[in-house]
């Protein structure tokens, strides 16, 4: 039986931790949450010499041991819990060589919970362009510990890293400072309290009081130790930081040189234009111009590719399959709903793979420094601008994008708002509506019906930006007060952690909210499906006109409209007339909304159906054909259903619900919860509801 | 609806899917890692 160990990657944030975990466990790694939140755990396997197992773990990028965000409390919880499941028994901190004064603060604390410790030096490539120069028998002498310096452009270094690893039980596991040297009397007042336990240790535990954590602190209460109060903890955690600057000056002194005369670096240079109050936006307009077309124009090649392979694969079911009701809900209700996730593949990849660049050249940092000011008066953060431009094409791919904001409401407001920006779903609805209720005439050589289609996406982007203000205002967490970050160096991303994270994103997407996709789409196909009555199951009997009079094609046409309008969800769109008919919309409108709950344009193909138009296909001619019938659709009274009061408040309702199964999907997995969605979900259905009430009621 | 194998396996697959949305709108999130009670875990 092979032997496993658990290692953990430790790092401050922007050291390359996930670079170097992708070079010891390539794909052999699974990404989940770490439970309750949604911080994304990365665990891998590496397999080591003698038949040694490996689990890497990357843990969230921390600075310190004072925990001051969910990614660092994660971090602390952890290495203060020995019956963690993950606790490890060997962490390699990994550090920036530009930086590694700073980072071997964390360095040093890991290392004072006695946990043996590898210092991985990573950028080291940088050195030669920075001048510096790494005395490294000296370091690993001083910080006593075993010292590799690491890069993700060489592998030079892996097998060396990996033998250290296989070899970690021969690691120095001793204390880098004694914390009695930061307040004597205090110190020694907790080590007679608690003679069992290690000093540091406690230490961070107590500390955890003044941070954002809430680890176990029972014991405390237990004992007669009086702590101090939070002002006074957070001065010695002052004095704790200083001491140890103190003594890592003192090594890096003498281990390592840096000449800034051999200096070389743009990185200033560059960030003068790149942040830049006028030529900084302009470039950042570009960039997002450039995602705007990647998943709105080129993604649609792919996507197209894949809808006529679904659509073949549906048609090759139903011929080479004995018919039945199973075969039908293979081809309609499971072949249709994977091909309704699989199609969303290429958005997400091309969305993140603009995302991936940003971060890994370190642009990422810039966008926040240049937005941010702007997007917190709403309550969202500068990072909030990629996924609210993203959700133009698509909520789902958008959703998932905010996942590198890292306050946890600005998050949440973003995830909420998102679905309220005009997604590419939409326009098959307005287009047919616009062109139905708004007359093709000009107005100063502007074309009414372009100002209609213009004013959606403008009242998308409002209703964003003012549901963000209303949430910030309302939601009562935890918010940061000031914006403090760091700018990391430019650096040419990495294919391959390019391509890792598209493969990490996209199979998280399937596995997760593809599921739930999955599962509503077999039953929203079973209600369309199946009905009782005679009108359902006979409805050949039901056709006003002669049958012998129909070809065969209108003949099935008719037979699936009567089929669909006695369907369960027919008689659900019945049911629920009443309701909507204060908003000017018959059953038939009541039909489609319910049925575009799987997504909004599948309202056109459904309103086909219904309105009996022949193998309905999205050409110009067939979209011609159902705005002809829409246009002199009439109720019971011969009053008009289409009408600019109705059909205004038609896109007002779409404009503002949430007509979409995959996004209540992907924000479920992404809040790990379903308060949100279902909040989300009755909210803006509400809202959409109470505009169009009102509009209708207006305009009629 | 007649009472056929393919009849039964729609049956089995709509029971699945509700099965599956059941269990995963009253999955019990473990809160102990929740650091902000408003971190959606509670």
């Amino acid at each position: 039986m092979s032997r496993q160990i658990k290692v953990t990657l430790i790092g401050n944030p922007n050291t390359g931790k996930t670079s170097i975990f992708n070079s010891l466990t390539g794909l052999n790694q699974k990404i989940a949450n770490y439970p309750g939140v949604t911080v994304e755990k990365k665990e891998g396997i590496c397999k080591l010499d003698r038949g040694i197992k490996a689990h890497i773990y990357d843990l969230p990028g921390t600075y310190s041991l004072n925990a001051s965000s969910i990614d660092e409390n994660i971090v602390v919880e952890l290495l203060l819990n020995r019956n963690h499941k993950d606790y490890p028994d060997l962490a390699i901190i990994v550090s920036d060589v530009e930086n590694l004064k700073r980072n071997l603060v964390l360095f040093t604390q890991v290392k004072d919970l006695r946990i043996p410790t590898i210092l991985a030096i990573n950028m080291s490539d940088r050195m030669k362009y920075k001048g510096i120069e790494l005395d490294l028998p000296y370091l690993e002498k001083h910080l006593d510990t075993k010292i590799i310096l690491t890069s993700n452009r060489t592998n030079h270094w892996i097998d060396k890293l990996k033998n250290l690893i296989s070899n970690y039980n021969k690691l120095p596991s001793t204390k880098f400072i004694d914390p009695k040297l930061i307040d004597p009397e205090y110190f020694k007042n907790l080590q007679r309290t608690f003679p069992k336990q290690e000093l540091y240790k406690l230490w961070v535990v107590i500390c955890q009081d003044a941070n954002f954590s809430n680890v176990d602190k029972n014991f405390l209460a237990n004992s007669n130790f009086e702590t101090k109060s939070i002002s006074e903890l957070k001065r010695l955690q002052q004095k704790e930081t200083i001491k140890r600057y103190q003594l890592i000056n003192n090594i890096l002194k003498v281990g390592q040189k840096v000449d800034q005369s051999k200096a070389i670096g743009f990185g200033a240079a560059i960030d003068r234009v790149l942040t830049h109050k006028i030529f900084g936006y302009v470039f950042f307009f570009f960039i997002l111009l450039g995602i705007f077309q990647a998943i709105y124009a080129w993604a649609i090649i792919p996507m197209d590719y894949i809808d006529s392979t679904f659509a073949s694969l549906t048609e090759w079911v139903k011929m080479n399959l004995p018919s039945g009701a199973m075969t039908d809900l293979l081809a309609d209700g499971i072949i249709t709903g994977i091909g309704g996730i699989v199609i969303f593949i290429p958005q997400i990849a091309f969305l993140f793979m603009f995302i991936s660049f940003l971060e890994e050249s370190g642009y990422m940092s810039r966008v926040v420094f240049l937005m941010d000011k702007i997007m917190q008066k709403f309550g969202l953060s500068g990072k909030s601008v990629v996924p609210l431009i993203s959700g133009v094409a698509c909520a789902i791919p958008a959703i998932m994008a905010t996942r590198n904001i890292e306050s946890w409401k600005e998050r949440l407001i973003t995830i909420l708002v998102t679905p309220f920006m005009t997604c590419s779903a939409r326009l098959p609805v307005y287009l047919i509506i616009v062109a139905l209720v708004i007359p093709n005439e000009t107005i100063f050589g502007f074309n009414y019906q372009a100002i209609a289609l213009m004013s959606l996406y403008i009242l998308g982007f409002l209703a964003a930006i003012t549901s963000a203000y209303i949430l910030n205002m309302i939601l009562k967490m935890k918010k940061r007060s000031v914006l403090v970050m760091e700018m990391p160096n430019y650096k040419i991303p990495l294919i391959k952690d390019v391509l890792y994270t598209i493969i990490e994103k996209t199979k998280s997407f399937i596995m997760e909210a593809g599921k739930i996709i999955l599962a509503i789409s077999v039953i929203l196909w079973f209600l369309a499906t199946n009905g009782v009555g005679d009108k359902f199951t006979n409805p050949e009997n039901h056709i006003s006109q002669n049958i012998e009079l129909l070809s065969e094609e209108e003949l099935q046409t008719k037979i699936a409209a009567i089929k669909l309008e006695n369907s369960f969800i027919g008689k659900i769109g019945k049911t629920i007339e009443p309701v909507f008919k204060p908003l000017g919309y018959d059953w038939k409108i009541g039909i489609g909304l319910i049925t575009s709950f799987a997504a909004r344009e599948v309202f056109v193909g459904t309103l086909a159906v219904i309105y009996n138009i022949e193998n309905y296909d999205d050409s110009k001619g067939k979209q011609r054909e159902l705005k002809n019938i829409m246009l002199h659709e009439t109720d019971e009274n011969g009053n008009k259903v289409f009408t600019l009061a109705s059909g205004i408040s038609l896109l007002l309702f779409y404009a503002f619900a949430m007509q979409c199964m995959s996004t209540l999907a992907i924000v479920k997995k992404e809040t790990n919860s379903w308060k949100w969605p279902a909040m989300q979900f009755i909210i803006m259905t509400l809202i959409a509801y109470i505009v169009s009430l009102i509009t209708f009621q207006l305009i009629s | 609806m007649e009472l056929n194998i393919q009849n039964l396996l729609v049956v089995l697959s709509l029971g699945v899917a509700l099965v599956y949305l059941f269990n995963k709108y009253n999955s019990k999130n473990d809160n102990k890692n929740c650091s902000d009670k408003d971190c959606g875990c509670q």
